[in-house]
């Protein structure tokens, strides 16, 4: 089962606000999901950092994606066109060689 | 007087008209001739010659008539060619026994013909009336001169002899002075008559002669001109050729592209880098792990680390091995899907004959990333439900798309490359080791079944596979444990160039991940790294 977590965002701002203010975005990386609050204008990589800081892993060897599409940091759910309850999708680095 | 009718030689006449017997003439119509006597009166001579005229004048005039559909040209030659009267002072010097002399042929230029025996030192027997008297006087003039030549040549003893025998001659002449100086007189009117002849010739030639420089000017200018607008016509007919060919050439290139024909080109896939590609990997290699070198045509960025992968340097951060990971491998099939998209707008846009197909969004080409594969050998159709809808060739429009890349990583240190073509309903594996591909194959269908729903008919869809590797990955072989994924990329690069992904061999692999990083850092195939290949 996949631990449900509030964002420090989202834990800090209870209060109800337009629905078109903010919006519930899940990260999930198949092992965990994480669930934040965010604006709508805010930029992905605030949520991007606070989730590698949990899980405890890098940028570098994680990839964003959005149905299939890359999370650039800069990115943002307006941007992305992310509804209301939209998963990232957190995705560890792959190589190969043989 | 007696006029002596001439007319231009009848052979002259008709010298156009090939069908007109002209060598033939009826005797018949011809006076006979009496025996010619030098003692008779020149008179009934002339008479004869002025009806012998006549009659051969009034014969061709009989023929001409009876050829009644060339009257009006011959009648207006009959005009111009009428009989024209001798002038009375050259009648009058004319020896009558030069006419007498006179052969029907030598009536075909009368005039030359008779100034000609006129100047010829011919002896008549005296007799009486003019005639007789202007002999003498020709033969003493002339005389010395044919005889003075053969004087060199011949023995010195007979030459004065006979020179020594007219000089008398002449000296005893002046007794005869009255129808000397006539004839005198007449003879040099008659040599003058000559002389004006040739020299009244001698401007009409040089006349004709300008005439003629002049047409040849002109011909040649003409024929330059001609040559001019031939060579103009010829060129311009040689680049319509060349147009039409090069059209039809691209178009055969399109149909190849578009029928998924794969060729081994004749020039060399890896192009040697520049010095400045060079320069710019080196530089690009040289910074620090996390800093941003390239970004793909989407705009994902691409560090240091990500190069570093491909072309791994001793004392950095480098994983030696040498594998890729999904970042390269999603930026070059990036690349090269951006690449072949713009190549077919291009088409499109010089075929400029289907802008309504432009309109329909569905992209001809695209490349999912690593992750796709992740997620359905994970979660079936599930797991990527939304990825083709967010890539804009979802549902039944996927099946307007000529070919979908999809990077398979496999135990997560290999790479193949499944390469789907829904316009041609055919599934590839392409894997560097030959690793079975029934896995993958097995999962991509699921995701088409999945995606297309109710157009989804396996019976039309096929997986292609290379001969003796049925249930096995196709393509060219790695001879390392590092190469796979250069294969992989370099594959899908291939198919859209419309190359055999077998033309490309493991000893192209040290070049190939030094290009891939040059072209990466390029920031697409543009600046030089075009792929020019000729088949």
């Amino acid at each position: 089962m996949s631990d449900r977590e509030q964002s420090p965002g989202g834990a800090a701002n209870p209060e109800e606000q337009p629905k078109t203010e903010h919006l519930n975005i899940k990260v999930t990386d198949n092992n965990n999901e994480v669930f934040f609050k965010i604006k709508r204008t805010t930029q992905l990589s605030k949520l991007m950092n606070a989730f590698c800081e949990r899980q405890g892993k890098t940028m570098q060897n994680v990839r964003f994606l959005f149905d299939g599409a890359r999370v650039n940091p800069t990115d943002s759910p307006d941007s992305l066109e992310m509804d209301d309850g939209d998963t990232l999708e957190v995705h560890q680095e792959q190589v190969g060689g043989a | 007087m007696f006029q002596l009718f001439t007319t231009e030689d009848p052979m002259d006449l008709d010298i156009d008209n090939e069908s007109m017997d002209l060598d033939y003439i009826d005797p018949s119509i011809l006076p006979q001739f009496r025996p010619v006597d030098a003692r008779s009166s020149h008179e009934l001579l002339l008479m004869d010659l002025k009806s012998i005229n006549a009659s051969i004048s009034d014969h061709f005039q009989f023929k001409r008539q009876q050829r009644s559909y060339r009257g009006l040209a011959l009648r207006k030659s009959i005009v111009r060619n009428k009989p024209q009267p001798l002038s009375q002072s050259f009648l009058s010097n004319i020896d009558p026994a030069i006419i007498a002399m006179s052969r029907p042929s030598h009536r075909e230029f009368p005039i030359v013909r008779m100034a000609k025996l006129a100047t010829k030192p011919v002896r008549f027997p005296p007799g009486p009336g003019v005639a007789s008297q202007p002999a003498p006087q020709i033969e003493s003039q002339s005389a010395p001169q044919i005889r003075s030549q053969p004087a060199p040549d011949v023995a010195g003893q007979p030459a004065p002899q006979i020179r020594s025998q007219p000089a008398p001659d002449v000296t005893s002449q002046p007794t005869l002075t009255k129808p000397l100086n006539r004839s005198n007189s007449g003879s040099e009117e008659l040599r003058d008559a000559v002389s004006n002849l040739n020299i009244a010739a001698q401007p009409r030639l040089e006349l004709s002669n300008r005439r003629r420089e002049k047409r040849r000017l002109v011909e040649a200018e003409n024929a330059q001109r001609k040559a001019a607008e031939e060579a103009a016509k010829e060129a311009e007919a040689a680049r319509l050729k060349a147009e039409i060919e090069a059209r039809w050439r691209a178009e055969q290139e399109a149909q190849l592209l578009q029928s998924g024909t794969r060729r081994i080109p004749t020039s060399s896939v890896f192009p040697p880098l520049s010095e400045s590609a060079e320069e710019s990997i080196l530089e690009a290699l040289a910074k620090r792990p996390t800093s941003q070198v390239a970004k793909t045509p989407s705009g994902q960025r691409i560090t240091r680390r990500d190069i570093g992968k491909v072309l791994p340097q001793a004392g950095t951060e480098d994983d030696r091995s040498g594998w890729l990971n999904d970042e390269i491998i999603a930026a070059y099939l990036e690349m090269v899907v951006a690449y072949g998209s713009s190549q077919k707008q291009k088409q499109q846009q010089s075929n400029k004959s289907s802008p309504q197909q432009q309109q329909t969004q569905t992209p001809r080409l695209h490349a999912f990333n690593a992750f796709f594969f992740t997620n359905l050998a994970k979660g079936g159709y599930a797991g990527v439900k939304r990825w083709a809808k967010k890539a804009k060739i979802g549902g039944s429009s996927l099946l307007d798309v000529e070919y979908v890349f999809i990077p398979v990583n496999k135990g997560g240190n290999h790479w193949t490359l499944c390469v789907v073509s829904p316009t041609r309903r055919i599934i590839e594996y392409f894997d560097s080791f030959h690793g079975p591909s029934t896995q993958v194959t097995g999962k991509v269908k699921e995701w088409l079944a999945g995606e297309l729903g109710n157009k989804w008919k396996p019976e039309e869809w096929s997986v292609v596979e290379e001969p003796g590797r049925e249930g096995r990955g196709g393509g060219p072989r790695q001879n390392n444990m590092s190469d796979c994924g250069v294969f992989t990329v370099t594959t899908a690069k291939m198919i859209v160039l419309g190359v055999d992904p077998n033309a490309v061999s493991a000893a192209d692999m040290p070049l190939q991940r030094r290009r891939m990083v040059a072209e990466i850092l390029s920031g697409g195939f543009t600046g030089g790294f075009e792929p020019n290949i000729t088949f």
